[in-house]
């Protein structure tokens, strides 16, 4: 069964009422890992962890080269490690895996995380070699990292330059290797227990805020469903495994979808002005609302953008890239929302 | 044998927290009991208890593990096994206190006392039902679901929220509220460590009758299906108490359920919904309405209906909070309506802090001082070889230091072929090879922030002083210094804001901040002074306390008996004063004292104040006709 990881049976993603926007964040990240990862950050007790957990059991499962460490993909033409890259890589195995999604605990060393010497085989063989570490565990699938404000800033302007590179480079203890660690990042926190800083935002693709469900019937229904849930998870998970199939099916067709999606001139136009009216330096927010668009796009299965897809991840990618007054308290999301009403003259519209 | 600990049902009070305890034990994904109270109520000696009482009479296979306080995240979370690793010659990892607990409980007394590392790792098994450990060559991830049993002294550092939501149970001890029952039951204590095993036979019976109560609300637990009516009274509780996320009505409704269990009936009624709202939702009431107050209804009051069986039951610290926000005002009026206390009293009402425009050169300037001499070095120096977070090992003189293990090992690792190995050691480690750790200390600076609301601060300047601490936050954020805020009015001072690097609650905290009553600045310098020294504690030197103040005190801590004569007391507060600035002093924790009164003067008592602290003094400069207007215009903008 799928819904099983290293902690136990997982909540199903399909089952998770409400929270929309982180549910379509992590979606579309999902469907383009060059998104940039998401930053979801809200209320306690919102269900973040139970989302991204949920989510990577319902990712559909990647080929993979049988014994590598990196889980590469035998047919590809890049982002390989030195093993695979060979040209004997014809005969390698190759298999499907899960989609790797990866913890990172707090607490955790640097040396867990980038990988390094094998101490087992040093002493039985006497030679270096390496062992590798969470990101290259990660490689082409989730690094998560809950309670983010937590995590010492050194971790996490390692895992943000790796994650930007797509490659993990190690010159530790007299080893030097190179290996392609290409994942999602999937951050989750509190704004209340600490900020982050600014900079570190700016570097994941997308953002979404939760917040706590304040619907009645919603939050009975929350309730109803976590009870069912911890008492016969594994009788809920087949309950919703028909669902859960559904999505995961289509997640699958956008992923193949999402390169061929259109972007014509007037989409691009429209990103661009909005990025200049809201005032936001660099480029890098509206590339991620462009491969965000598209990934929108492929996964209503459509063939081209269109001004609706902007309108839907402009907050999302946006958000936190907006001058922040750090004493603002309201969603600066709303922010960008208006001035797209105003940039759209009617829904659907070009 | 296990030794004989006090029984459970010999204890007196803490009926919530004992009924608690009971519901995890019918069901364990309550997650476990975090009880509040002073020192001496008792609350460890309740969680021995009930460990006992678990292993002699429900589960006695159940694994019972204390964590003790200044635990290593080594012990904690797991990590290398450094004695196995040398004899074995091949790498051996240890299980750490948290995969030990797993299937019984992990039992924390003063748990906020553990740092952050060690609560998160904590808080993330109990909600991820599993520990992962990935820490000096070791990659592990074990099942890990334990009920969580920890106290907490509400004077010492609060409980993070994070970590406390992930709790089911949150109470507060009642034991203050009646003295007759301490008295009892420390008659019953005494009586038990006298004789225990009589005294223990004289309990057996209840013992038993308990055990019996738990096997049979096991049983009845999975038949209660919680309906929709219950669960719709939960929802509506949680919004009416303003319960930041869901999480808790998931928590209230499985406490319901084990309650009524325990109970022996097959449906929620109305005393299971009770105790369920006082015990999970009722503690998580934030006590800042999020919600505009018009829409609150006017009765609205986080005061729970009280469990079923007539036990007066506090609840937790931050319920109290929430009560001082919404009946403070009642109160004071109370106050302000008995004749004759010294000090002025203005109306009660909130200020809005003034968009402080005025140049505040100097003060930035102090501020930036404070900081520079965190990097400089000194006892704060950035980075040390004892305190703080390990962040990498290095090789390097080693004397005094603590050896990182992982790295050494991995260092001589490589040359064991060439070095012939005893039998006894199967590792040969040389000098060399030694890798010590290098640690980080926080980075950043605590400033806290400590605010006079009382009724003079009304005349003097509130909203500028408001203003400037709003600008001195700014400042703060930018920095990534954290901040912790105090304010006194009244009879008392109230620790609004424990530590935090959120400058949005700081300000939120402020905003909502009312000015009225006496001025106890003695109090609020007693509690100013414990968070320095519980921040020094915790590897955080580097502190600055600020102080906005018109420097008149008139409320002493130890409340003068009814009559006390006018002079008498004006010696209290002074005493009292004195005694307290010498210990600033003496610790040579920093200070500065702005001064709010309308004019400048050099014989003002916030002068006075400044040099018995030793602190700078600084006079809040005043705001310009038209600067105010603007600030004027800009607030009705918004």
């Amino acid at each position: 069964m799928k819904n099983l990881s290293q902690g136990g049976p997982v909540y199903p993603f399909v089952a998770i009422i409400g929270q929309e926007e982180m549910k379509r964040a992590l979606i579309l990240a999902a469907i383009d890992t060059a998104i940039g990862g998401v930053m979801i950050m809200g209320h306690r007790g919102t269900g973040k962890s139970t989302t991204v957990r949920a989510l990577a059991a319902t990712m559909p499962r990647i080929k993979a080269v049988a014994d590598c460490p990196f889980h590469c993909l035998a047919t590809a033409t890049a982002g390989l490690c030195e093993r695979c890259v060979d040209p004997e890589r014809t005969h390698l195995i190759t298999g499907m895996i899960d989609v790797p999604m990866v913890e990172l605990p707090l607490g955790a060393t640097e040396d867990r995380v980038t990988g390094t010497i094998d101490i087992e085989h040093a002493l039985v063989h006497g030679q270096k070699r390496f062992e590798p570490g969470l990101l290259a565990r990660a490689n082409r699938g989730f690094l998560y990292i809950d309670e983010v404000n937590l995590l010492e800033d050194h971790l996490v302007d390692l895992l943000l330059d790796v994650a930007a590179s797509g490659f993990n480079i190690v010159e530790r203890e007299g080893i030097s290797v190179r290996h392609p660690a290409r994942f999602a990042l999937v951050g989750s926190g509190n704004p209340e227990e600490g900020e982050l800083r600014p900079q570190l935002l700016d570097r994941f693709g997308l953002h979404a805020s939760v917040e706590t469900e304040y619907d009645v019937p919603r939050r009975v229904e929350i309730i109803k469903r976590r009870l069912r849930f911890d008492d016969n998870p594994f009788a809920f998970i087949s309950e919703w495994e028909p669902e859960t199939e559904k999505l995961r099916k289509r997640i699958a067709s956008a992923q193949k979808l999402a390169p061929n999606v259109r972007l014509d001139d007037p989409q691009l136009a429209l990103i661009a002005t909005l990025s200049a009216e809201l005032g936001i330096d660099g480029h890098r927010g509206e590339l991620v609302i462009a491969r965000a668009a598209r990934a929108n796009a492929a996964f209503d299965g459509r063939r081209g953008v269109t001004a609706d897809d902007i309108r839907s991840v402009a907050p999302l990618a946006l958000r936190h890239r907006l001058r922040k007054d750090p004493l603002e308290m309201s969603d600066p999301g709303l922010r960008i929302v208006a001035l797209l009403d105003r940039l759209i003259p009617s829904r659907g519209a070009q | 044998m296990i030794d004989l600990t006090f029984p459970l049902s010999a204890f007196l009070g803490y009926g919530a927290a004992r009924r608690a305890l009971l519901c995890t034990l019918v069901d364990p994904t309550l997650r476990g009991v975090l009880l509040s109270g002073g020192i001496g109520t008792g609350k460890t000696a309740l969680m021995r208890s009930f460990g006992g009482f678990v292993r002699r009479h429900v589960d006695p296979a159940s694994p019972f593990i204390q964590v003790p306080v200044g635990v290593g995240d080594d012990r904690l979370i797991g990590g290398i096994d450094l004695d196995a690793t040398l004899a074995g010659g091949a790498r051996r990892s240890r299980r750490g206190l948290i995969a030990e607990a797993n299937g019984g409980f992990l039992f924390a007394d003063d748990l906020p006392l553990l740092d952050d590392l060690a609560l998160g790792a904590i808080a993330g098994a109990l909600e991820g039902e599993s520990i992962i450990c990935e820490r000096e060559g070791i990659s592990s991830c074990e099942p890990s679901r334990f009920v969580l049993l920890a106290t907490m002294v509400p004077s010492e550092r609060s409980m993070p929220e994070w970590a406390a939501d992930k709790v089911g149970f949150l109470i507060g001890s009642d034991m203050r509220a009646d003295a007759d029952a301490v008295h009892a039951l420390i008659a019953r204590l005494d009586a038990f460590s006298r004789a225990p095993a009589s005294f223990d036979d004289g309990y057996r019976e209840r013992e038993e009758m308990l055990a019996r109560q738990v096997a049979q609300a096991r049983l009845l637990h999975p038949l209660i299906v919680p309906g929709t009516m219950v669960l719709t009274e939960i929802a509506e509780w949680a919004l009416k108490l303003n319960v930041p996320g869901n999480r808790a009505d998931i928590f209230a409704a499985k406490a319901a359920r084990a309650h009524a269990a325990l109970r022996g009936v097959r449906m929620i009624e109305e005393a299971d919904l009770k105790f369920a709202i006082a015990t999970v939702l009722a503690p998580r009431a934030s006590n800042v309405p999020e919600e505009s107050p018009s829409s609150q209804s006017p009765e609205k009051s986080p005061v729970p209906p009280s469990p079923d069986d007539g036990e007066q039951e506090r609840q937790g610290e931050r319920q109290s909070a929430g009560e001082d926000q919404e009946g403070g005002e009642a109160r004071e009026e109370e106050e302000s309506g008995g004749e004759g206390r010294e000090g002025d009293r203005g109306d009660e009402r909130v200020y809005d802090a003034i968009d402080f425009n005025a140049p505040l050169p100097e003060l930035a300037e102090f501020f930036a001082e404070s900081r520079r001499s965190t990097v400089a070095g000194g006892r704060g120096s950035a980075e040390q070889w004892r305190r703080g977070r390990h962040t990498r090992s290095v090789q390097r003189q080693h004397t005094g230091r603590t050896i990182a293990i992982g790295a050494t090992l991995r260092a001589a690792a490589i040359h064991q072929k060439d070095r012939p190995a005893d039998d006894a050691r199967r590792i040969v480690v040389r000098r060399d090879d030694l890798r010590v750790k290098k640690f980080r200390e926080r980075a950043g600076t605590l400033f806290i922030f400590c605010v006079d609301a009382s009724g003079s601060m009304a005349m003097n300047r509130m909203r500028e002083a408001k203003g400037a601490v709003t600008r001195l936050l700014q400042e703060a954020y930018i920095h990534r210094d954290s901040v912790a805020l105090v304010a006194f009015r009244g009879a008392d001072s109230e620790l609004l804001l424990p530590p935090t690097s959120s400058v949005e609650r700081a300000k939120r905290s402020l905003d909502i901040l009312p000015t009225g009553g006496g001025t106890p600045l003695a109090s609020a310098l007693a509690k100013v002074y414990a968070l320095s020294m519980a921040a020094r504690r915790k590897g955080l030197d580097q502190t600055l306390v600020v102080l906005l103040t018109d420097g008149r005190a008139n409320v002493p801590i130890a409340e003068s008996p009814a009559g006390m004569i006018m002079e008498v007391r004006r010696r209290h507060v002074r005493q009292e004063l004195e005694g307290l600035t010498a210990s600033f002093r003496r610790e040579g924790i920093r200070a500065l004292v702005v001064d709010t009164k309308q004019t400048y003067g050099a014989r003002s008592e916030a002068v006075r104040l400044a040099e018995m602290l030793g602190a700078r003094y600084y006079f809040l400069p005043r705001i310009e006709a038209d600067t105010l207007a603007n600030v004027v215009r800009e607030i009705a903008r918004r």
